[in-house]
């Protein structure tokens, strides 16, 4: 009797750990309002179980669901174009400073989203600067080891992630005009700078910052009213005597709102951390942001 | 000052406890109050009659049979004294009665002729100190029982023991115990100077320690504070196979050793900063090796070790979950004795002795080798051209100690401690090589001067130097002050050179200094009441400072430099009684008073034990409410900084103390002298925990927010924590051998209001059960064992589902995982055996034993981590990262 009252105790007290498994039936939102055009498509996913394939087709698509985009209290009647993919009935450009809220039912779930729209942004200048001759350079794609190859030093596993190289450091210096700040702005930038380089070149982009997030007032003004960053990248090349490879450089600049922001910068590791959703009852980013791109080529 | 009642008890849970408690205490003792006497005796003799007497009404008499053969007596009574009744009996004897405590009386003689109630009775303190035979250590927590008073006491932390309002002139029967010792039955006399008692050892050195106490004696344990028979334990197999007492510690249920990066014990379910440890009475911070691999503590050097779990003694605060109090060995008066002893990371040296009749000496010291066998640097060539690499990988503790005893009521003690971690790594590496290689080895192939290289220095240290001085100042009061000076230094530094134009500078430094002060009083008040106060003062600081310079090209570059400095003084008052107001029955009710100078947090900690003896058990139960003004913390983005030190914050008016409310009860079952079990129940309740915002954010990018204060507590908030559990051990000792099992059952889960977390959730080291056995026997020469481990898997975090968003620079949406709750999984049950052998010859004077164990004999890869990766289009790809397999570890030691 006491053994098995000691027993019930354990359990009582140890007690044993099941994972329920929550429906998997969850709505994803992607839908980004760019500044000064028309209002976007937004896509609705749904998750899948961890053990299924995730393809990007109509098998993960959410399917007939009621859409309406909010505009300044005007709604704006979106209906489904293919699977998944849901569009305006009219095109409506999207006003700067706009409050916007997104409210969409799906598979009797109810999800809603507020953004802002931010201000218009353009790049102004462009100053990119090749190295003349490769240096050597470490390529290092993630801080990421891959547990399967930890030895006693974990450094087979940084040598599986790293490659030793010469590489071209190219760095990219952009300008743009900073935002007329308004009580309550907190406007954040991203800023990108994305080469088109063919065959499986990889850059040494940890070192280097080929992308930044940050508080656009924390971003110096260079002149009067212009904001400007500098960033770097690398190209790989065989030889020291290789002249940089060429290839077009896409840059980006956008202006976010904070939770745009901590999207991104929460999506850096998705095996072990989920980026912070501003969709209520769902996941993904419903944002509004200022977008400027520019593709320019390396010779 | 404006102090709330809510304020002053932590809320009225903390409050409603406390009183509660008292209350049944107080009403348990007055259940046998004002019973009925009734005595009627004519012509009997006195002898009898006493016996009847104690039968009948449960009092306990002490006399001498000459004071009572031959004489009859002849007595009617009735009322409701006792003290009266006996009266009664003696009147026309030359005999009077000493009430001592309740329920236990003497018989004195009173001269002839002289009037029974005006004969004068002169008390004393019976008292003294409890020595080791050889090395005259005193012995805090031995045991002195007066078996026909069933009366006795414990040494406090000097050894010192008190047993007032004695009768003197009488020579009192005395049984004198410790773990580990032989007990002593003497007979002791109350004079005017202090005895000093001397007691054997009861084991040989070098020999697994096979020694019940008498675990009868009452007053052994404190009512829900148990003293850990560290001298036992530390026997038990341990990772990596040295005499390392925290290792040992694990063999305890609910306490576990956990490899994190700061290493760290967790007691309860609590958190590894929730643990104080004390050498000598001052703090250290942070009490771990390289990787946690050994603790700071030596066995060998220290005397006296005490784990308080959950309810700490009232002169123990300032953490939340448990306090490990060690006091370094003063050193032997007896003669010089050392042990010299090689293990699988360090060798080790301690040597005691006397210095003069009244000052003795102990030096300890360790330190790791594997930088003597490698060397610190080397040259590297390759076609010409050389560059170098830096192996310093090493580890020392050291600690001294100096006694000097002017008198017998009187030691003063010097104390100094000192530990050091150093990782010196510079690496050229090949990466290329390196990472087309099957192995790592030859090392010559990817071990190559390069232009790339990264340096990695990480030092880290503690210093301590305490002095302390004990004084009986008369044979009641006893006076101990101590003061004290300790200080943490971590320091990292990160060079690397990721192409030849650009680089990775950071260095990263924290510091933290505490100077103290204390006083604890002993006041021997009654045969029933013992009461220890004190008062304490120390003050903080803290500092860290942080210089990053990133130089990616030669015009773009990114840079952090920061600084932080923060202090307080922390105010302590305690007052503790210890009430024995039966035999059986011990009260001890306490309460501590801390605050912060020069801010209105006034926190008031009520801390009650409650015991009672029973013939073959006892039963026990502890309440309390514990402060914590410190919080653990640290940058959870950077991989620069914050590696390895962790950084403490001070409460301040931004950061609350966390504080917590907790109770405790169980019992210990004797069978034989061999067998013994333990049983308790805990429940311990936290508030003002500062968890993570983000539990699964770690370190994936070069600079994180800083280090300011507020920017890091900004990935923190406040929340709360519960743990409860279950907890046996057994233990069976009999001739040579050993069997010794815990096993526990709990549940320790955390909740953060601000995130919306409704229901609490599996906390990081939740373990609902953990068993472990150990089974060991000694010969002359040899000793064996086996060992098992088995506990459940540490919480993680599983993802429940996949999905993927786009993104506007993005040409495909990203892959994510849904992790709907923390700690949702759990890896699968941790299973380790392993055996031990040990041989041991004399050589001259010196034992040399050779020990050798092997652990995890199954070859089981157990699970420590996993990772998921779900960049992948199939199903979400797992991997798990596994420990080691077979591994053996050995030690030599030569005691001298």
């Amino acid at each position: 009797m006491k053994f098995r009252c000691l027993l019930l105790a354990s359990m009582i007290l140890g007690g044993c750990d099941a994972i329920q498994p929550e429906a998997t039936s969850l709505l994803v939102v992607e839908a980004f309002v760019v500044s000064e055009r028309p209002l976007p498509a937004i896509t609705l996913r749904q998750a899948v179980p961890i053990q299924d394939p995730y393809d990007l087709d109509a098998s993960t698509a959410a399917t007939g669901a009621q859409v309406a985009l909010v505009m300044q209290g005007a709604s704006i009647p979106y209906t489904m174009q293919r699977p998944g993919v849901y569009v305006p009935f009219d095109s409506v450009l999207a006003v700067p400073g706009a409050e916007l809220e997104l409210s969409v039912v799906w598979n009797h779930q109810s999800v809603t989203a507020r953004s802002r729209i931010p201000p218009r942004i353009s790049l102004d200048s462009l100053d990119i600067v090749v190295s003349d001759t490769p240096m050597p350079g470490l390529l290092l794609e993630s801080l990421f080891i891959d547990p399967s190859l930890v030895d006693s030093l974990g450094l087979r596993a940084l040598g599986q992630i790293a490659q030793e190289g010469l590489i071209h450091l190219i760095e990219a210096t952009l300008y743009w005009k900073g935002s007329a700040t308004r009580a309550g702005d907190d406007w954040w930038m991203r800023l990108q700078l994305l080469p088109a380089l063919g065959g499986d070149q990889r850059l040494g982009n940890y070192f280097l910052s080929p992308e930044v997030l940050r508080r656009e007032t924390e971003i110096p003004y260079i002149y009067t009213s212009f904001r400007s960053w500098s960033g770097s990248y690398a190209v790989q090349v065989t030889s020291e005597t290789d002249p940089v490879p060429a290839h077009a450089l896409r840059v980006s600049i956008i202006r976010c709102t904070q939770a745009y922001a901590d999207f991104v910068s929460g999506s850096l590791n998705p095996g072990e951390v989920e980026p912070p959703s501003n969709i209520s009852g769902g996941r993904g980013i419903f944002a509004g942001i200022a977008l400027d791109t520019m593709t320019v080529q390396i010779r | 000052m404006h102090i709330t009642l809510r304020q002053c008890f932590l809320g009225k849970q903390s409050l409603c406890l406390y009183l509660v408690a008292v209350c049944a205490g107080i009403s348990l003792i007055r259940t046998s109050c004002a019973q009925d006497i009734s005595v009627d005796i004519s012509e009997e003799t006195l002898s009898q009659a006493l016996d009847d007497f104690a039968s009948s009404y449960r009092v306990n008499l002490v006399y001498a049979r000459r004071q009572v053969d031959g004489f009859r007596v002849t007595c009617n009574y009735r009322g409701t004294d006792l003290q009266a009744a006996l009266m009664c009996i003696l009147s026309g004897q030359n005999l009077r009665v000493i009430r001592l405590k309740r329920r236990q009386y003497v018989l004195v003689d009173t001269d002839r002729g002289e009037s029974e109630n005006s004969a004068e009775v002169r008390l004393g303190t019976l008292n003294g100190f409890v020595v080791d035979s050889l090395s005259k250590e005193t012995l805090p927590g031995a045991h002195i029982y007066l078996p026909r008073l069933v009366i006795g006491g414990a040494t406090n932390e000097a050894g010192y023991y008190a047993i007032p309002s004695l009768p003197l002139g009488q020579s009192y029967q005395a049984r004198i115990s410790f773990l580990g010792y032989t007990p002593l039955d003497t007979l002791l006399e109350i004079s005017g100077e202090p005895a000093t008692i001397q007691l054997s050892r009861q084991t040989l050195e070098g020999k697994t320690v096979l020694v019940s106490s008498d675990r009868r004696t009452p007053y052994e344990v404190a009512p829900g504070i148990r003293q850990i028979p560290v001298n036992r334990i530390s026997k038990l197999p341990g990772f990596p196979g040295e005499a390392d007492l925290l290792q040992s510690l694990r063999w305890l249920p609910s306490v576990q050793r956990v490899r994190t990066n700061q290493g760290g014990l967790v007691v309860r379910g609590g958190e590894p900063d929730q643990v104080q440890y004390l050498i000598d009475g001052a703090p250290i911070y942070h009490m771990w090796h390289i990787a946690g691999l050994l603790s700071v503590y030596q066995s060998e050097a220290f005397k006296d070790v005490r784990l308080y779990r959950g309810t700490f003694p009232a002169e123990h605060g300032g953490r939340l979950s448990a306090v490990l109090d060690a006091e370094l060995k003063d050193g032997s008066m007896d003669q010089i004795t050392g042990l010299v002893g090689v293990g699988l990371v360090s060798a080790r040296a301690f040597v005691e002795g006397p210095i003069t009749k009244k000052l003795s000496f102990m030096v300890s010291g360790r330190r790791s080798y594997l930088d003597r066998i490698i060397g610190h640097t080397h040259v590297v060539v390759d076609g010409g051209v050389q560059d170098t690499m830096r192996t310093g990988v090493y580890l020392y503790d050291i600690s001294m100690k100096l006694a000097w005893r002017p008198s017998p009521r009187q030691r003063l003690t010097v104390g100094i401690y000192g530990s050091s971690d150093d990782l010196d790594i510079r690496l050229p590496v090949d990466l290329t090589a390196l990472g087309s290689a099957s192995s790592i080895l030859p090392l010559g192939s990817w071990l190559r001067p390069s232009n790339l290289f990264f340096e990695f220095d990480t030092r880290w240290s503690n210093r301590l130097i305490s002095a302390r001085y004990r004084y009986l100042h008369a044979d009641r009061l006893f006076v101990s002050a101590t003061s004290y000076a300790t200080s943490y230094r971590a320091h990292e530094r990160i060079f690397v050179r990721p192409t030849t134009s650009s680089s990775v500078n950071s260095e990263y430094g924290v510091s933290i200094l505490d100077i103290g002060v204390k006083l604890d009083i002993d006041y021997y008040i009654s045969l029933a009441n013992h009461i220890r106060a004190g008062i304490s003062l120390v003050q903080r600081t803290f500092s860290s400072e942080l210089d990053a310079f990133i130089l990616q090209t030669n015009i773009i570059s990114e840079s952090i430099d920061e600084d932080s400095s923060l202090d307080n003084t922390e105010i302590i008052l305690y007052a503790q009684n210890t009430w024995t107001p039966t035999p059986r029955l011990q009260i001890q009710p306490g309460v501590r008073v801390s605050q912060l100078r020069g801010r209105k947090d006034f926190r008031l900690s009520p801390r009650l034990g409650i015991q009672y003896d029973l013939n073959q058990a006892s039963i026990w139960m502890a309440t309390g409410v514990n402060v914590q003004y410190l919080h653990q913390v640290r940058d959870r983005y950077s991989v620069l900084y914050d590696l390895i030190s962790y950084r403490w914050v001070p409460a301040s008016r931004s950061v609350k103390p966390s504080y917590s409310y907790h109770a405790s009860a169980g019992g210990s079952i004797f069978w034989g002298t061999s067998f013994t079990a333990d049983i308790g129940l805990y429940l311990h309740r936290t508030h003002g925990l500062l968890l993570p915002r983000n539990e699964g954010q770690s370190g994936d990018r070069l600079l994180g927010p800083g280090i300011e204060l507020g920017t890091i507590l900004g990935q923190y908030t406040r929340g709360k924590a519960v743990a409860h559990g279950l907890e046996v051990n057994l233990q069976y000792e009999r001739g040579s051998s050993l069997v010794w099992i815990s096993y526990a059952a709990g549940r320790s889960r955390s909740r953060a209001p601000e995130l919306g977390e409704r229901q609490f959730r599996p906390g990081r080291f939740d373990v609902p059960q953990q068993f472990q056995i150990a089974l060991q026997r000694t010969k002359t020469k040899w000793s064996y064992g086996v060992n098992g481990n088995w506990r459940s898997g540490y919480p993680i975090t599983v993802p429940e589902a996949r999905y993927a968003v786009g993104d506007p620079l993005s040409e495909m949406p990203e892959r994510f995982l849904y992790f709907p709750t923390i700690n949702n999984g759990r890896l699968p049950a941790y299973i380790n055996f392993g055996v031990q052998g040990g041989y041991q010859l004399n050589v001259g004077n010196v034992a040399v034993q050779f020990r050798l164990e092997v652990n995890n004999i199954t070859f089981r890869r157990n699970v420590i981590g996993r990772v998921y990766d779900p960049t992948l289009p199939d199903e979400v790809f797992v991997t798990s990262r596994k420990g080691l397999p077979l591994y053996p570890l050995f030690e030599i030691t030569a005691r001298f």
